[in-house]
């Protein structure tokens, strides 16, 4: 009996050395997660990139609520966050939600599309790029371009790069797009994983230039951009060109970001309500818009609030169509008729040669298309507003008028243009409409130096209102 | 022999059962005995000719009985125990020895021949003083040989108080543990530090918690908007026999790793008390209802200074700024019944004082456990445990149901070689728990903007006023069929439902099954030499679900939805636990020379995934195929394992200096191959001075230890290989991208080391004792993940970088004041202070953050600062500290400031118990100083004029607030600009302004009352009851001291760390009354 159990024991003990100790071979296996993946197709990286970017720049926050405040398209009655220029970074998502997002995945499509040869693919990464980084220059100013996506390099706190810069880079990325799409028909993908143009090569390129034309004339007060203007080609040549997402409505994050407050799902918290300047212009006009725009009040008005004014739900102003903010919306990220308008400007300020009243009515008559207005009431509308001739004041204000509902590009427009003009809030924390966002709080505890080195730059430091270089 | 027959038919019911028992338990191991149908026969076992039964009885010096005495017939393994009351029974040979010993008193040893009756009378061994607890792999030592601290709680203190978390028993008792019982819902988690936080993000310093020799589980569950309650709430109170508190890496270098931040010992029961069979039912009902609410204001109803409150209009909805109940007799209200016109009528305008404590339930806790176990040395043992808890929580609706079955087994397959098994099974279910912090479905957080003149009552009865054609207050846009209660929130701009509504129709479900099995093999080689092995299993699995009916308004992740939603989220855990141990311990002269080598491998695996359908496509059906669209899909995975290799040495010089060193080797899976294998040593040193040198006669007991101990410490799964992409499929195609963190392939393990001194002093025959311990801790080359700039293209990185140390000192005073006959009075102290200092953080980083939360109030680590600075908007201040002021209201600063720290100062407890006969009371007081918190309920209770600090003689006028103006050249003047009160107020608990509504979170609290009574043995006699014992118990009673108004500085979220410091509509923690019983048969 005695023998028996020391062997026992002494199997027990041998048995578990052997399977306790001395082998960690299968470590390595341990140590891999098995959900996740190393290697897909290339072109996966494609939807996620576009679907981030129509998210971003429609964002509740960012793409609608302070940028339509500011520009006076809406204005809150209560919680007067946007209307009073408090902005707050931490609903900020912009700034993290495209630099972690479709800049890194863009990166490696660029960089796999390379090693593939599949330069179509390539192009129309970098043609998205731009389009993410115009976004971010464009509302922030000074930010890290040069370094960003280094930190394989070492480089974990990216320098801020100058805009001037960063401009001059998007606009020779957006050349080379030109050159690598010359000739393409068709990018080389299923072309259901291309969201916005089903694989069509000139479409792209199309957008591509007429993203370069819309980034020359932000830049025209600064830099002499007439001879690249005209050389342009092709560009957006009728609405089916149109650089646009509509979203399913149906599963999350390919929802259009602001119904949820503003659409038929709204609540009504912050008492969204058409804004005065924006409602006073389409009843001077009569334009047919204003019933796809705003909700008439009780009396059959349209009738639009002051910033200054606030208000609870029991008020007479309009609301916000909620159709124009359905669920199934679309991100336009650029369309022919904001092209036209671009151009009208151009020959207004003679950069190209053109006519600019014949200009300026297509870019209503196409925006109005696409709006579904009837053909009666466009042509009583376009020949109403140019019958007088045209100037730059009335491109910029229709220009204003026909971006409703594409509030961040809309301001980006106005910050250069600052017609029509509208009175900042008495009531706001700075006295200007602002320019541009705050740099995101979490830069502040991760990236201090490289911030606060370009705060410096600014000329009122990290504020709303401090100019960005092509600013008014 | 026969000796009696009991005719069955001339007893009654009650009879019959305690004569069985009788039998059972008593007569067994003497007498023998048979059944009929009719009769009990009780006969004496046939003894041998040469055997004799030796009876007596065992008491100390006063006369006092001593229970569990262990009897031993010299060299043979013929032994029994004393009873309860120190009597015993022996059959023994006709000649040879018996040895009593009981721990702490010197063993005899008394010869016999042939008498039947020996009493004896055992003299306390104050040489000794010695105790034996279980430490380091389930290894018995006796604590004169420790050179570490470690803390020891008997099972009894721990039942004694009733609480339903284990954990919370050991509130304020063990100096250097800090525990917060984070709030009063039903399963809430308890946030455990043991001497200080030790890592800089995450949650991995909770100290290790080990049962029976295996390390178990006690993950915090908390998934940051439901608590889920932590791990060791699995583990039944009524099971444990003791728990040791090790407090230092030298104690715990033996378990590797996950000791490093301590380890808590839990040794089970394992059957009948060494005694005989014994059954044990504890029944008892717990009564809690809030302990710490609002105090609200009654005065003023609801509207703006000014604006008489009328429901309809939103603007003038503010919570509590109208005007004086009374001025408005009567007010259209939201239960306003409606007239035959169709008009609503008019309700008493009226202020409800009680409408704060009207939303919570009397939570109810029914607690029913028996327990049966019978062991007999050197052969058995045996304990089979069942308990059930039904919790009814305060929140309405919560309710955790818990079950546990225990069974524990042993048995001497030879002399030497004894197999011991531990099979436990627990199951908790849960039909709704609480959602927390700033979430729209937080009940607190709706309760909390209730105006004044609302009755919570009628809110609750929301049906039957539905019913009744109550019209609802708002109709909200589209088809939203949702009850909100009155009070739409023009200060967020939120509507708030009805908190009776989402809890009815929004539900948080739990449930856990948790299988933790133990197999135990010791074989006794020779005398001095044995290998002791356990191979343990634990398996759990848990699924959480939220089932969201049609018509709650709930943010989907993008969107506010109405269509009702369903997530669940189902894991299992797979523990795998094994070792092997030669364990040696002999003498060579003077020298005792012991020690252990052995091996040692965990494997933990996880297995989980996730299911969301964010709108239900059908009403309140619950699947993920009913989703809207397509529902999210998510599965995830952990899995590492560590193999080890360690060995200890003990050695002692005339058991008067002891030298214990340690090593050990892991290899652990979640580390790069080249620094996978790592070795740490600890070195103890214990010197008994009072037996090396003649002390004064007052000196009981002196010993002096000090011990240098280092751990290293791996890290999670997957933290090495960069994961390069997350995929999901969305729109019909497959969307990839890069993962946002960056992982490490060249991670080395962190490292802590710990150095620690301390005496054991025993004054006046050991009735004044002194455990004094000072420590320094340093945790270098921290595996953390550290923010990136989102600028850099990712969010995080994992890296070795930080330190963290903590230094400190803990003070346990134990005093027995009084000790007579029939009463006694014994007192205890605690006190501990650490001090905690982030030294370094990554090259390049100045803070690490530990959680953001709402208006971005923050807790960060900062170098060269304690850990957990909270960094907010302060007031912004001239030179002379006054409080700047523009246009009338305070001026909050430019940039976030540190504005307190999230850890305490220093922790202290006092308790006392009072013997009488009887009766046992204990009374304990705890307390937690320095800290501070910031509170969004105080933010809000004061923004909408609701608590009672917004009560002023210019509440419905202006103020001038002390402070200063800026001329802006650099002078100050006095404010002197008037503005009106509300929005003064207003302005100070406004969103993003943090320093209004920072606190002191220092508190003093009436931990627990206990009163116990055993009935007299001569009335439990008469029963068929071995002992009855009756039990009142008040647990969290008072708050004696606070400077935070409004909410429980206790409180928290959950027990993570990035929980701590914030009240964010914390549930309420709990003032519980529990009434006990416990009978044994």
């Amino acid at each position: 009996m005695k023998n028996i159990i020391i062997k026992i024991t002494s199997i027990f003990l041998i048995f578990s050395i052997i399977i306790f100790t001395g082998c960690e071979d299968n470590f390595d296996e341990i140590n891999t997660n098995p959900s996740e993946f190393t290697e897909v197709p290339t072109h996966f990286f494609l939807p996620g990139s576009i679907l981030t970017i129509a998210n971003a720049e429609n964002h509740y926050y960012d793409g609608y609520l302070y940028p339509s405040t500011w520009i006076q398209y809406t204005t809150q009655g209560q919680s007067r966050d946007a209307t009073s220029y408090n902005y707050q970074d931490v609903r900020s998502r912009i700034w993290s939600t495209i630099y972690q997002g479709p800049l890194v995945d863009l990166d490696r499509i660029v960089v796999l599309a390379d090693q593939e040869n599949n330069l179509p693919l390539k192009a129309v990464a970098m043609t998205l790029k731009a389009y993410s980084y115009t976004l971010l220059v464009n509302t922030f100013g000074d930010l890290p371009y040069a370094e960003f996506n280094k930190v394989d390099q070492g480089i974990n706190q990216p320098i801020y790069d100058l805009q001037s810069e960063i401009f001059n880079n998007i606009l020779e990325n957006l050349r080379e797009v030109d050159t690598l799409l010359e000739g393409v028909s068709a990018i080389d993908i299923p072309l259901e994983y291309d969201l916005i143009y089903n694989g069509d090569a000139l479409k792209w390129r199309k957008f591509a230039n007429s993203l370069r034309f819309r980034l020359l004339i932000q830049l025209s007060e600064i830099r002499d951009v007439s001879s690249e203007l005209s050389s342009i080609a092709p560009v957006f040549e009728n609405a089916s060109d149109n650089a646009m997402y509509q979203f399913s409505g149906v599963n999350v994050g390919d929802i259009y970001p602001p119904s949820s407050a503003l659409g038929p799902d709204a609540t009504e918290g912050q008492v969204h309500r058409m804004a005065a300047p924006l409602i006073s212009r389409m009843n001077q006009t009569n334009d047919p818009r204003r019933s796809l725009y705003a909700v008439a009040n009780d009396d059959g008005q349209y009738l639009g609030a002051y910033t200054y004014e606030t208000f609870g739900l029991n008020n007479n102003y309009s609301k916000i169509n909620p159709q124009f903010f359905d669920r199934n919306g679309t991100a336009t990220f650029m369309d022919y008729s904001e092209l036209l308008f671009l151009k009208a400007e151009a020959v207004a300020r003679n950069l190209i040669v053109g006519d600019e009243v014949d200009i300026l009515k297509e870019a209503i008559i196409s925006h109005m298309q696409e709006l579904g207005i009837s053909q009666s009431e466009i042509d009583q509308y376009t020949n109403n507003i140019v019958s007088n001739g045209t100037n730059l004041e009335e491109i910029y204000t229709e220009k204003w008028v026909s971006m409703f509902g594409r509030g961040l590009q809309a301001w980006i427009d106005y910050k250069r243009t600052e017609i029509p003009t509208l009175i900042p809030n008495p009531d706001g924390l700075i006295n200007e409409i602002p320019k541009r966002f705050t740099y995101p709080l979490i830069e502040q505890s991760t990236n201090s130096i490289n911030k606060n080195q370009a705060i410096d730059r600014l000329e009122k430091g990290d504020v709303l209102d401090s100019s960005l270089i092509w600013t008014k | 022999m026969k000796l009696k027959t009991i005719q069955l038919s001339t007893l009654n019911h009650i009879s019959k059962i305690k004569y069985l028992i009788y039998l059972c338990v008593l007569i067994t191991p003497i007498w023998g005995y048979s059944f009929s149908s009719k009769s009990i026969n009780i006969e004496a076992k046939s003894l041998n000719s040469q055997d004799i039964v030796i009876t007596g009885k065992v008491t100390d010096v006063n006369g006092q009985p001593i229970p569990g005495v262990n009897i031993i017939e010299k060299n043979t393994s013929n032994g029994v125990y004393t009873d309860f009351d120190g009597n015993y029974s022996i059959s023994v040979n006709k000649e040879g020895i018996l040895v009593f010993s009981f721990i702490g008193f010197e063993s005899q040893e008394i010869a016999f021949t042939d008498s039947n009756r020996i009493d004896v009378v055992l003299v306390e061994d104050s040489q000794q003083l010695d105790q034996v607890i279980v430490t380091a792999l389930g290894e018995k030592r006796s604590v004169k040989s420790l050179g570490y601290a470690a803390t020891n709680i008997k099972g009894e203190s721990i039942t004694e108080t009733a609480q339903n978390n284990v954990i919370n028993s050991l509130i304020g008792k063990v100096a250097g543990l800090d525990i917060s019982n984070t709030s009063g819902g039903v399963g809430s988690s308890s946030r455990i530090i043991l001497r200080g936080v030790k890592t800089i993000g995450g949650d991995s310093d909770q100290p290790l918690f080990v049962v029976d020799g295996v390390p178990v589980s006690n993950s915090i569950r908390s998934n940051g908007r439901v608590d889920y309650g932590n791990g060791i709430s699995d583990i039944n109170p009524d099971d444990i026999a003791e728990i040791t508190v090790l407090k230092s890496a030298a104690a715990a270098a033996l378990y590797g790793s996950s000791g490093a931040n301590g380890v808590i010992v839990i040794t089970t029961k394992n059957g009948g008390n060494g005694k005989n069979l014994g059954v044990q039912v504890n029944s008892s009902i717990a009564l809690s209802t809030p302990l710490r609410l609002i105090d609200y204001q009654n005065e003023y109803g609801t509207g703006t200074v000014g604006n008489e409150y009328n429901y309809f209009d939103g603007v003038n909805n503010s919570a509590g700024w109208g005007n004086a109940f009374g001025v408005q007799p009567t007010a259209l209200q939201w239960n306003s019944p409606v007239d035959e016109n169709g008009d609503l009528v008019p309700l008493d305008y009226k202020a409800y004082p009680d409408n704060g404590r009207d939303f919570y339930d009397t939570g109810v806790t029914r607690d029913n456990s028996i327990s049966i176990g019978k062991s007999e040395k050197d052969k058995y043992n045996f304990k089979l445990s069942l308990r059930n808890i039904d919790e009814k929580g305060m929140i309405p609706t919560t309710r955790l149901k818990r079950n546990f079955i225990t069974f524990n087994a042993g048995a001497y397959i030879t002399k030497k070689f004894k197999v011991n098994a531990s099979l436990n099974y627990s199951n908790i279910d849960s039909p709704n728990r609480a959602t927390t912090q700033n979430f729209s479905d937080n009940p607190i957080k709706m309760a909390l903007i209730i105006p004044r003149h609302v009755d919570v009552n009628a809110l609750r009865n929301y049906k039957e006023l539905l019913a009744n054609g109550v019209p609802l207050p708002f109709e909200i846009t589209g088809d939203n069929p949702e009850v909100i209660a009155p009070g739409w929130d023009a200060i967020s701009g939120d509507f708030f439902p009805n908190p009776f509504f989402t809890l009815d129709n929004n539900k948080n479900i739990y449930s856990n099954d948790r299988m933790f099995s133990v197999l135990n093999l010791t074989y006794n080689i020779t005398d001095w030499l044995s290998i002791d092995s356990r191979v343990s299993k634990e398996f759990i699995g848990e699924k959480k679900e939220k089932k969201t009916n049609e018509g709650v308004r709930l943010w989907n992740g993008s969107q506010y939805s109405y269509k009702g939603s369903y997530f669940r989220d189902q894991y299992t855990r797979n523990n795998t636990f094994a070792n092997v141990l030669l364990k040696g311990h002999n003498k060579i002269g003077s020298f005792g020379i012991g020690g252990l080598i052995g091996v040692e491998t965990k494997e933990f695996i996880l297995d989980g995934s996730n299911q969301r359908a964010d709108e239900l496509e059908l009403p309140n059906l619950f699947h993920i195929n009913n989703a809207v669209g397509e529902p999210r899909l998510n599965q995830y995975h952990n899995h590492t394992k560590t193999n080890s290799a360690f060995g200890q040495l003990d050695i002692d010089y005339k058991k008067q200096i002891y030298l214990t060193l340690t090593g050990r080797n892991d290899w652990n899976s979640t580390l790069p191959k080249s620094n996978r294998s790592f070795f740490y040593p600890s070195a103890s040193l214990s010197l008994i001075v009072s037996d090396m040198v003649k002390l004064p006669t007052a000196f009981s007991y002196f010993k002096l230890r000090g011990n240098v101990g280092r751990v290293g410490i791996g890290t999670g799964a997957y933290q090495v290989e960069q994961s390069l992409l997350a995929l999901k499929r969305l729109t019909g195609v497959f969307e990839a991208s890069v993962a946002n963190g960056i992982n490490n392939p060249t991670l080395k393990p962190t490292r802590t080391t710990t150095y620690e001194i301390g005496a054991d002093i025993r004054l006046f025959q050991s009735r004044l004792n002194f455990d004094i311990a000072a420590y320094i801790g340093k945790s270098e080359d921290q595996i953390q993940r550290v923010q990136l700039p989102a600028s850099s293209g990712y969010s995080s990185r994992i890296i070795n970088a930080g330190d963290i140390e903590n230094k400190g000192i803990e003070i346990a005073i134990n005093t027995t004041n009084i000790e007579g006959k029939d009463f006694s009075w014994e007192s205890s102290i605690t006190y501990s202070k650490n001090i905690n200092k982030v030294l370094s953080l990554a090259p390049g980083l100045d803070e690490l953050l530990i959680a953001s939360r709402y208006s971005q109030i923050r807790s960060v680590a900062r170098a060269g600062e304690p850990y957990g600075q909270l960094m907010g908007y302060g007031y912004k201040r001239d030179l002379e500290g006054n409080i700047v002021h523009s246009n009338g209201y305070a001026v909050k600063t430019d940039e976030q400031i540190v504005l307190g720290n999230v850890t305490p100062d220093w922790l202290g407890g006092f308790s006392n118990t009072f013997k009488y006969k009887g009766l046992t009371l204990t009374a304990q007081i705890n307390a937690r100083i320095g800290g501070d918190m910031f509170s969004l309920t105080n933010q809000w209770a004061a923004r909408r004029g609701l608590s009672k600090s917004t009560l002023s003689p210019n509440r419905s006028g202006s103020i001038v607030a002390d402070g200063v103006i800026d001329q802006g050249n650099g002078v100050y003047v006095a404010n002197n600009v008037s503005v009106p009160y509300q929005n003064y107020i207003e302005n100070l608990n406004s969103y993003g302004f943090h320093e209004p509504v920072i606190y002191d979170a220092s508190y003093v609290k009436l931990r627990s009352l206990q009163l116990y009574y055993t009935l007299p043995k001569k009335i439990v006699n008469q029963l068929p009851f071995q002992s009855i014992r009756f039990g009142v118990i008040g647990s969290n009673l008072a708050i004696l001291y606070s400077k935070a108004p409004n909410f429980d500085p206790e409180g928290a979220s959950s027990a993570r760390n990035s929980d701590l410091g914030f009240d964010e509509f914390n549930m309420p923690t709990a003032k519980t009354y529990t009434f006990k019983v416990s009978l044994n048969f």
